[in-house]
Formats: C-alpha cells, structure tokens, sequence
C-alpha cells in the first residue's frame, strides 16, 4: 500500500508545475508563519538567556528590604558596609569577604537612531573584578577609581555610537572619559557603563548604594547568609540567590513576547491552514481523473489520501525551511533592545535548530489540517463521474 | 454598480476557493488591525501630550525633596507645580491591577484636565485622608460605591507598619479622558507621605505648567540647574518627550509590527492574486464570449478587478471588525495598563491595503482578460 501512495504522491508532484502559483502560495504562507514564530521565540529565548546568565547560584544579591528590584533598593552607606559582615559570604586569599557595593545612576544618551535612550552607570568597587570573573576587558583599560573614568558594556556599545572608547560624556556638568569596553559572557551587564562607585556617588552627591552583590561559599550558604540577614532588623535587607533574582526579572518579558509569538504566529496559522486547503483541494481537482482511474485499476483510497496528506506536508516543510531561513537571515544576530526596569537590555537573537524544529513542528501540523480534507474527499472522489470528464 | 451582480457571480464561481481565500485574507486583516490598533494606540499617547507641561524627575528615579517645590514655582514662566508618586498595586488578588497615583488632589486637579471627577468627587477627596477618587471603569469592575472601605495592596509603596496594604474609602469616581482604561486610583499624598515606610517628605516627579510652550527648552534646563548641585540632580522634559521615552523602553514595537504586517501582507498578495489567476484561466471562454456580445476590453478588465476589490473589501470589513471587537478585550486583559482600540488612522491605512492588494493581485489577470482574443480563446477553449 505504501507502494501505491508513493506512486501517487510521485504523480501529484510530477503535476506540481501546472499548479505552481498555488503551491508556492501555500509554501510562502507557511514559511510566513513559521518565520514570525521562530523570530518571537527567539526574542523571549535570546531574553531569558542573557538575564540568566547574569546570575550565578553562588552569588546572592542583597537589597533594600521590599524593594521589587535593584534600581528602587536603597541601601545605606553604613548599612551596605555592614551588610559585608554577614555570614555565608566567601572570603578572599587575603582573608576579607568578596562584596561589591553597587550603585546606579542613568543618564540619557542619543541611540543609533538618534533618539535618546537610558543608560545605566553602575558605580563599582574594586571588589567586583573578582566577585565577576566573567567580565573582561576587550578594548583598553579598566577605570581608574578617583579618576572620572568610565567603560561600556559591549552591547551598550553597539547602539550608542557616542559611548566608545575615547570618547567622553558629561555628567552633572564635568566631562567623564571612557577608557574601555568590556565583555561580560554576553549577560544584562553589557548593556550598562561602569566606573567607580566612591567616584561616581560623589558627583551625584549620593551616600548610598542600591545594591551589594556577595560571592556565597556554596549556593546552600544563602540560608546562612539570610538567617544572618533576618537575624538584625535594623538592616532591613534580604538577599536573593543571584541567579534567581535575575531569572525572575526576565519572567514577565519573556511570557508578554511568547504570548504575542503564539499568538500572532497561530492566527497567521489559521490564515496558512485556509490557504493550503485550498491549494490541497485544487491539487485533488485538477488531478480528479487521474486519481480515478488509479483507483479504477485496484489503488486503494486509503492510499490516496496519504499521497494527498504526504503533499500537504511536504509543502507544510518546504515552507518551514524556507521560514527558518528566512529569519535566520533577517534575524540571526540582530540585536535587539528590551526594557527590564528603566533601562534595557540589548542581546543578539539567535535562531538555533531547536527553535527550527518548533517551526517544522507547526508546519506539519498546518499540513494535516490543510491536507485532511482535500485527502478524504480524494479517496471518496465518484469514480464513474471523474472518469467520464476524461 | 450595474456590474455589481456579474462581478458577485463571478467571485462565487467557485465556493470553496473563494470561502477560503476570503478567510485568509479575513486572518491577514484582523492581524493587521491588532497590530497596528496597539502600535497607534501607543503612539498616540504622545500626540495627546501636553506642550504647555513639564516633568521634572530624577533620572535615576531617585526620590526628590519636598523641598524643590517652591523652588520650581518661584522660576519665570511657570504658572503651577503639582507633584505625584505613582506606583502599581492590586486590589484582593494579584491580577486586578491598580495604578496609585498619591497626590495633592487641590494641586493636581486644578492642573490635570484630563482627569474630570463626577459629583463632588473632588470635595470628598479634600474633606478625608483616607477618601481616594477611582476611574469610573474600575469601581464599575469591583462594584465600588462611595463610602466602599476597601485595601489595596501596593508592593511599591511600603508602609511603616511593615505591611503594603493601604486601607482607603472610595469618595467617588472620575474619568480619565485621554485614556479611559487605566485603572487609576487617586490616593491623598498626605496620607501616603504619613504611613509610607521611608523617603517621607520626597516625591517621584513633578508636574510643571509653563505659560509658554515656546519656552519649555529655556525653562527645563533653568529648573535641572537649580538642582544640579544637589543629592538629586533633576532632568526636566516635556510631557512628549516622557511619553516617547517611556514607549521606546518597551521595545522596537514599530520594527515588530513593520515585520509582521509585511509578512502577512506579502503572502496575501501571492494568495489572492493565484486564486484570481485560477479563477480568470478557468473562465478564459467565459471573458471571450462576454467580449463577443460586445463588453469593451476595458470593461472585462474591470470585472476582474472588481472581483478583487469586492473580495478584499469583504474580507477587509470583516476583519477589521473583528480586530476592532477584540482590541478592547486586549487592552483589558493588560489591565487597561496600555490603551488599545482600532483608531481612524489605522481604518484609512487598512483601506489603503484593501486597494493595494485589490490593484496588485489583479494586475496581471485584468491585464490578460484584456488583451485577450476572441478568436484564439474560442478555439483554445
């Protein structure tokens, strides 16, 4: 029977020339769905993969007691410096606790489209270099502390053409040079600056910090290092496992651009299933005697369908393919900004096979549904009124 | 409109292919009225924002004294401050979302106009601390009536007690003209400064009313250098520009919706003109003998036109109704946080479509269908 279907199928698309325009409708309409699909998921996947990588499960992130996030956490100089102290926190070769005190500051910069964007400074200490590994410099050098310098994430980098290694910008009124770039394993923190944090709260004539991120012995000393939190109120701070925190700021973004990516991409469906039952049923018309006579000489019908069905999905992965490639070519290291807090975050879209697949997965089953019924009205196509058209 | 009957047979010719062309192009408009209905419905916040107002805020969103206050009304050109902190809560469960604006509600409702209060809402509001003013659709949703005791809960705003739940009495309702949806509660500042955890005596931002919106550049940077020397330096822009900032942090909505809607509208294309070509070659002996009992070339063309108006016309009107029933459902499933309704703007750039498609996709079977030969299309067909 198999057998049958394929010398069918291979009949179907020898005709596939005479319905060309048809077939290549339904290609390009799957293709369209699969492509918008693709480049959704991509977007939420290539989002929670930088905001994740940002955290490390043995790190914690200590703010202002309720503060929903790190840029409305304030912490007090005297409460930040004792926050150091607490227990659970990995100490250095030279015997002190890895902490960094962070502070953040934003100021307004003109993007790639001129626009004006927000950017985050974040203030330093020296401490951080060594809490994160991951950040390295790839252009030259690292800021000096007391010395108005500054460096640019990558990605803050690549969409601001005005903060660029040599250059300066003015903030509150004094000129800042920027000395370096750097990488950070393509986490949130390449899109932000970062300079000195004594430097930096002076010129905006702050004391504060909004944060103090600490290297954890092992992730299961969080609950030491929360015990040691809970056990002075008068710090009113909580710390959160680092990885976790971030993991959990990337939440509602990636459902809102997963919910459009479905969204969208199966109203599109819907539109693609119309379009292929209408190329299925032009493909079962225009080879209506044909179809009938196989089955007048002993096809079975049960292997017309399937030789209906198997064009139908064929078409549905030729469209898939076509869909992928496409966005891959549009999308594949496009880089894109998404807000997190008031500012963004800029990360490549990366199109990977797995995402593919979700698209070939879609388009097989936008050929079933396409296919189905133009499949079952072959198989019960009249002979006797079929035949005589010939 | 004498051919109207020729063209509508003409289009039904084949039930099936045009139910299902018609479909997917119902899909594509509807698509493209959700899309465009949210990205206007965005950008339209900017082009209601008011010239002659400024804000006044940290940039790193620190909290700004009190303080600043007299200061700012002191400057030239500037006929009123007001002051507000706003902050997102909920009301019994998580997904009723609420916007808490605290504010002076003397101060604020002498400058918001766009905010009207029903009855003696506003009197209300004075007269108690406790008494808030709620948009109309909100109480509506709840079933709030004046003199309701209710708590909200607002995380941003924590309160000395230790908890994030602000017991208030609903003291009437107002509407929100310029965006209808939002989900505002008007919450007394003093009230607020009161139990709040920390920052007493700071607000977020501050409304400015200049007299000339001529000099809201001159005025802006006279206000940021008042403060530049202090613990919160301020930056000053006009409310279109806040308004743009905040809509270009969501994201490159604009490239999104250009994508999506080019993709949709392409296929469309290819789909539309292929059932049309389909259609024109089965009915090649149908045109030929519409020339013979004497239709003029022109006129055959038009039918086939016609076809293709009347079918992305049909499919445009159904779905950009549909678009326009479910965008108000979108913008409530938000919470009414973002505005969504299908503007005349985007209508008249869906009829443009309808032409467009219509035109394109019957270019070459009109083209055909008029150049075609009585005599060869009789004899090949």
């Amino acid at each position: 029977m198999l057998k049958q279907s394929f010398a069918i199928l291979e009949v179907l698309l020898g005709a596939i020339g005479q319905r060309l325009g048809s077939s290549l409708v339904t290609i390009v309409g799957i293709a369209g769905v699969v492509g918008v699909l693709v480049s959704m998921l991509a977007m939420a996947q290539g989002f929670q993969h930088t905001l994740v990588a940002t955290g490390r499960a043995d790190r914690a992130i200590i703010l202002s007691k309720g503060a929903p996030n790190e840029s409305s956490s304030n912490l007090s100089h005297d409460v930040a410096i004792t926050l150091g102290d607490s227990g659970g926190i990995e100490k250095g070769s030279d015997g002190k606790p890895i902490v960094s005190r962070e502070m953040l500051v934003q100021l307004r910069a003109p993007r790639r489209d001129g626009t004006l964007g927000v950017v985050t400074v974040r203030g330093i200490e020296s401490g951080a270099i060594r809490l994160r590994p991951e950040i390295r410099l790839v252009q030259g050098r690292l800021f000096h502390p007391g010395l108005h310098e500054l460096i640019v994430g990558r990605a803050l980098q690549t969409q601001f053409p005005s903060l660029q290694p040599g250059a300066s910008i003015i903030l509150q009124g004094s000129p800042w040079a920027i000395v370096g770039s750097f990488a950070s394993a393509g986490d949130a923190h390449e899109s932000e600056m970062m300079g000195d944090a004594a430097g930096l709260s002076s010129a905006y004539h702050r004391t504060g910090f909004q944060s103090v991120t600490v290297a954890l012995k092992s992730p299961a000393a969080l609950a030491q290092l929360k015990a040691s939190l809970e056990s002075n109120t008068s710090l009113a701070a909580e710390a959160q496992r680092e990885d976790l925190y971030y993991a959990a700021r990337s939440l509602v973004i990636i459902r809102v651009l997963t919910g459009i990516g479905l969204l969208v991409g199966g109203i599109m469906a819907l539109g693609a299933v119309f379009a292929s039952l209408n190329t299925m049923y032009a493909a079962v018309a225009s080879q209506a005697s044909l179809i009938a006579t196989l089955r007048a000489i002993g096809f079975n019908s049960f292997a017309v369908s399937v030789a209906v069905l198997s064009e139908a999905l064929l078409l549905g992965v030729a469209g898939a393919v076509l869909g992928a490639l496409l966005a891959a070519l549009f999308f594949n290291g496009h880089a894109l900004g998404m807000a997190s807090n008031q500012a963004q975050i800029f990360y490549v879209i990366q199109i990977t096979p797995r995402l593919a697949l979700t698209g070939v997965g879609w388009a097989l089953a936008i050929g079933i549904l396409g296919g189905l019924f133009p499949a079952i009205r072959a198989a019960r196509l009249p002979l006797a009124e079929a035949l005589r058209a010939l | 409109m004498k051919y109207l009957f020729l063209v509508w047979s003409g289009l039904w010719r084949r039930r099936t292919r045009t139910i299902l062309t018609l479909l997917s192009a119902v899909v594509a408009f509807f698509l493209f009225g959700m899309l465009e209905g949210v990205d206007s419905s965005i950008k339209q916040l900017v082009g209601i924002a008011h010239l002659d107002r400024l804000y006044t805020a940290n940039t790193a969103l620190l909290p700004l004294p009190m303080a600043y206050l007299p200061e700012i009304e002191k400057m030239p050109g500037v006929t009123s401050v007001t002051y507000v902190n706003a902050g997102l809560g909920s009301y019994q469960r998580p997904a009723n979302q609420v916007a808490i604006f605290a504010v002076d509600p003397a101060r604020y409702f002498a400058m918001i106009p766009e905010v009207v209060t029903t009855g003696d809402a506003k009197a209300a509001m004075l007269q108690d601390r406790l008494n808030v003013v709620v948009a109309r659709p909100l109480a509506k949703k709840f079933g709030w009536t004046p003199g309701s005791r209710i708590v909200l809960h607002v995380p941003a705003m924590p309160r000395k007690d230790g908890t994030a739940d602000w017991p208030v009495v609903i003291a009437g309702f107002c509407d929100y003209t310029t965006a209808p949806d939002t989900p505002v509660v008007l919450l007394n500042f003093d009230y607020f400064d009161a139990a709040r955890l920390k920052d007493r005596g700071t607000v977020q931002r501050f409304a400015v009313k200049i007299r000339d919106p001529a000099q809201a550049g001159t005025v802006s940077a006279a206000i940021d250098a008042l403060f530049v020397n202090s613990p919160a330096a301020t930056q000053t822009e006009t409310e279109k520009a806040f308004a743009q900032a905040s809509i270009s942090q969501i994201g490159d909505i604009d490239f999104l919706v250009d994508a999506i809607v080019g993709a949709v509208f392409f296929t469309l294309l290819l789909l539309v003109g292929n059932s049309l070509m389909q259609s024109f070659r089965e009915r090649i002996r149908e045109f030929a003998i519409l020339k013979t009992i004497g239709f003029r070339d022109g006129t055959v063309a038009g039918l086939v036109i016609g076809e293709a108006l009347l079918l992305c016309g049909l499919a445009g009107v159904i779905g950009l109704g549909l678009a326009r029933l479910a965008l108000p459902g979108l913008g409530r499933a938000s919470g009414g946080l973002f505005p969504a309704y299908l503007s005349a703007s985007v209508v008249a750039a869906g009829v443009g479509c309808v032409l467009v498609v219509s035109f394109v996709s019957a270019l070459a079977p009109a083209w055909k269908a008029h150049r075609l030969a009585i005599v060869d299309a009789l004899v090949a067909h």
